[in-house]
């Protein structure tokens, strides 16, 4: 009878700390931890209640819930956790120190644990302990990549190349991180990055290097987006045109694969528009770009556009192959070279394809401001000014080329 | 007598509820089988006062158990446990399994009530069957169309897992399928229950539990083989081979299109083959360093971080292998009991069947060997002995199957002591 008695009571204590324990009333907590003492979770819940109670809360006591949960549950890396960290709030680091040790031992493995040790570390200054404990975090969750760097970062402890030393010998942290300059806007910082993930000598592709890339032309860091993009374009085996490499224009044939940012070609979508290849019709080659306009609009169309590195004064040839099947209004298609570096001034404009032709060779030449480095190549359509104004039709485009003249006229490199 | 019957009606329905709660997984289910385990318990003890006799049916398969929660309860008196609460709360419900399970020993002592047991297991099989099968068809991302389930699990009928389902039904469906081999039931029932037999085998291939399909699959096998000498004559091999073929029928017609997927890709939801490897691994390590206390019964989800070797964020509550579980929990003590329990329950169970003078007997012990069988063999890979409805049933069955025919009844006569 008394087994009995005692078994009853047991469970009925048992679920009442429980049912009091998951209720919303704080209240019902404390009894939650009075009638089963045993309970960890009840103690956490009441330590986390005090330390996050702005107004009314109490850090000691919120330490000594934790306290109790600590001896009731040894185990649980969390509640060491949640200790060590009101203890740092306390200023008693040397016991916030051993309780971060506690959590480590009970889950040595966890990348939470050791990027809240990491983080612990650095605010006491102590790089190397932080660093290793940064180091476990990324080997088991690379997600923690831009928080650890972001850290390491802020502090002004660690420099460039102590952060690339933290990471495990993979592409994703650095990618992670350089995506994480780029944000700040600090290029040469992402560029180490970019150098660490180099030296890994790992494949990469193309499309992973080019937001440094991008980010480097449009803050005008040519040196370095040239440099990179030379550097992605080997390292990823980007096809390069075959035609003895004397036009600057990257894959003008577009015979391979648009790249979509960087020096190659950027498609941007735009509704009334369809881009694809077609191998049905070339100039030269295998295929062209074929652009289908739909007619829905009276489109301002500059959505090929390629940005292509230039010598200050020096004189070019740029020429490129147009056909066109019935395209609508009297605002036709051409090509648009612009300065970068200064773009109130206008384009060189192309001659302009409309209605139906066949392949038509359109070509300009032009020499290089004193300081022009970057230019961009736009197929265009300015908006017509007619009643008739929707443009409807289809263009080829095929074998675009920029060649540099020397002083006779002719092609410089060859 | 009428208590008597009482307590079978009050198991059965305690066991009934502990399936359509879900399992009995949350604290308040857990909290309900555990009161009304006591207080059927009370109710016999105070049945036993008035009588003033106490009539105990023995059972060598409580001598492990009874040593399994003595290991528990040293652990936890002796504070050689991780974490004393968690040990506590496993060894109430270790508490409810065996006051139940005694309970029903008391209560199913003839072949009248080991019928009504039976035919209490077979239709809660088909009924929840059947609930899981609307449910899946027209699933509304709730259990019961009203409560709602995370994200991670994957339900079927009442369970919030599909490999807990398969448990339930590798107890269960057993029987109905022995009781067609065995000719144990009146022809005019014999669609009905082989209705009972289909319908739960059913559910199961279409819940796509891996574990639970290939362990009805061997636990109805070694029926095969347990009933093959019952089979004589045409009409007996008539009945078996309509039911297999009926049976092949309605799996086929329920959709075997996302069973055979399942069975194709081993990584599809749920746990990797890296991740179980790796749990079991780690757990075989723990128990290499705690060999003999073990860690304390129901601490594995608090031990196991330290031991953890393949980590992506996710919380290990059990290791989907019950005997690790077990070794790591309680060492070699508990696995010592487990062992003797399994060897008992089998010997026992297999005396009973070959002292089987009626069909029906035949059926109730081939079918509760089998259950258990398959049972035992999906813990291998699961953890249904930790899912508080499942642990009960197979408690109970095992209880019922090695209950000794020739019983060996101690009484002990209460009477006033006279001045």
């Amino acid at each position: 009878m008394v087994t009995i008695l005692g078994f009853g009571w047991e469970a009925t204590i048992v679920w009442m700390s429980d049912e009091c324990a998951t209720s919303e009333n704080p209240r019902r907590w404390h009894r939650a931890a009075r009638l089963e003492p045993g309970n960890a979770a009840c103690w956490a819940r009441l330590g986390a209640f005090e330390e996050w109670d702005f107004e009314r809360g109490d850090l000691r006591q919120a330490a000594a819930f934790y306290e109790k949960a600590v001896a009731a549950n040894t185990n649980s890396d969390r509640h060491w956790l949640a200790l060590a960290e009101v203890y740092e709030k306390l200023g008693e680091i040397s016991q916030a120190r051993d309780a971060y040790h506690e959590a480590e031992r009970d889950h040595p493995i966890s990348s939470e644990v050791a990027w809240r040790c990491g983080s612990f570390q650095l605010r006491q200054g102590n790089t190397s302990e932080a660093g290793a404990q940064f180091h476990r975090a990324l080997l088991t969750n690379p997600e923690l990549t831009e928080n650890v760097v972001a850290a390491c970062w802020k502090a002004k402890l660690f420099t460039l190349r102590d952060i690339v030393e933290l990471f495990p010998r993979q592409n994703r942290h650095y990618f992670q991180a350089i995506d994480y300059f780029l944000r700040l806007n600090e290029i040469d910082a992402a560029l180490s990055m970019w150098d660490g993930l180099l030296a890994l000598g790992q494949p990469i592709s193309l499309a992973q290097a080019i937001p440094l890339v991008n980010q480097a032309i449009s803050t005008g860091r040519l040196d370095i987006a040239k440099r990179v993009w030379r550097q992605a374009v080997e390292k990823a085996e980007w096809p390069r045109d075959s035609d003895g490499g004397s036009s600057i224009v990257f894959n003008g044939g577009f015979e391979h694969e648009l790249a979509n940012g960087g020096f190659d070609w950027r498609e941007q979508s735009v509704p009334g528009v369809s881009f694809e290849f077609d191998s049905n019709s070339a100039h030269s080659g295998v295929r062209s770009m074929r652009i289908a306009f739909d007619g829905s609009s009276n489109l301002d169309f500059q959505n090929l556009v390629q940005y292509v590195l230039v010598e200050p004064r020096q004189r070019y040839r740029f020429t490129a192959y147009l056909r066109s099947q019935s395209l609508s209004t009297d605002s036709g298609i051409r090509f648009a070279i612009g300065d970068v570096s200064h773009p109130a001034v206008s384009p060189i404009l192309t001659s302009s394809v409309t209605g139906t032709q066949s392949w038509t060779r359109t070509e300009t030449e032009f020499t290089a401001g004193a300081d022009t480095h970057l230019l961009k190549i736009a197929l265009w359509r300015a908006p017509s000014s007619k009643f008739d104004n929707k443009l409807i039709g289809i263009i080829w485009v095929d074998d675009v080329s920029l060649v540099a003249l020397d002083a006779g006229g002719k092609d410089a490199r060859r | 007598m009428l208590i008597v019957k009482l307590i079978e009606i009050g198991v059965c329905v305690l066991a009934a509820f502990a399936v359509l709660a879900f399992g009995a997984v949350d604290p308040l289910s857990d909290f309900i089988l555990q009161i009304g385990s006591g207080g059927l318990l009370l109710v016999w003890f105070l049945q036993a006062v008035r009588q003033r006799q106490v009539t105990i049916c023995t059972n060598r398969l409580f001598l492990p158990l009874l040593g399994f929660c003595g290991v528990a309860l040293a652990q936890y008196a002796l504070g050689r446990t991780a974490y004393p609460y968690a040990t506590k709360v496993e060894l109430l419900s270790m508490g409810a399994y065996l006051l139940l399970s005694f309970l029903l020993v008391e209560a199913v002592q003839g072949e009248r009530e080991r019928k009504a047991f039976v035919w209490f297991l077979i239709t809660l099989a088909f009924l929840v069957s059947l609930l899981g099968i609307v449910q899946f068809f027209t699933w509304n991302g709730k259990l019961y169309w009203i409560k709602a389930v995370a994200n991670s699990s994957v339900p079927f009928g009442p369970f919030v897992d599909r490999d807990h389902f398969a448990g339930f039904v590798e107890l269960t469906a057993p029987f109905a399928f022995a009781l067609v081999f065995s000719g144990a039931v009146r022809l005019d029932l014999l669609p009905l229950v082989s209705l009972f037999a289909i319908l739960p085998a059913g559910a199961v291939v279409l819940s796509a539990s891996r574990g639970g399909i290939l362990s009805l699959f061997f636990g109805l096998v070694v029926l095969g083989v347990l009933s093959g000498r019952r089979i004589t004559g045409r009409k007996s091999l008539l009945r078996i081979v309509l039911l297999v073929v009926l049976s092949g029928v309605a799996i086929a017609w329920l959709g075997m299109e996302g069973t055979s997927q399942r069975f194709r890709d081993l990584a599809s939801s749920g746990i990797s083959q890296d991740r179980r490897v790796s749990m079991y691994r780690d757990t075989w390590r723990i128990f290499l360093e705690h060999p003999w206390p073990g860690t304390g019964l129901g601490t594995l989800q608090f031990v196991y971080p330290r031991y953890e070797s393949r980590y992506d964020g996710s919380i290990v509550d059990h290791t989907h292998n019950d005997y690790l579980e077990l070794l790591a929990d309680t060492g070699i003590a508990g696995g010592i009991c487990t062992f003797f329990f399994i060897l008992f329950l089998f010997r026992q169970g297999f005396s009973n069947l070959r002292q089987a003078t009626t069909p029906f007997g035949s059926a109730f012990y081939s079918g509760a060997l089998a259950a258990c069988t398959g049972f035992l063999l999906h813990s291998l890979v699961d953890f249904n002995l930790h899912i508080p409805s499942n642990a009960m049933l197979f408690f109970l069955i095992a209880f019922v199957a090695s209950a000794p025919q020739v019983k060996t009844v101690r009484t002990t006569l209460l009477t006033p002591s006279r001045s």
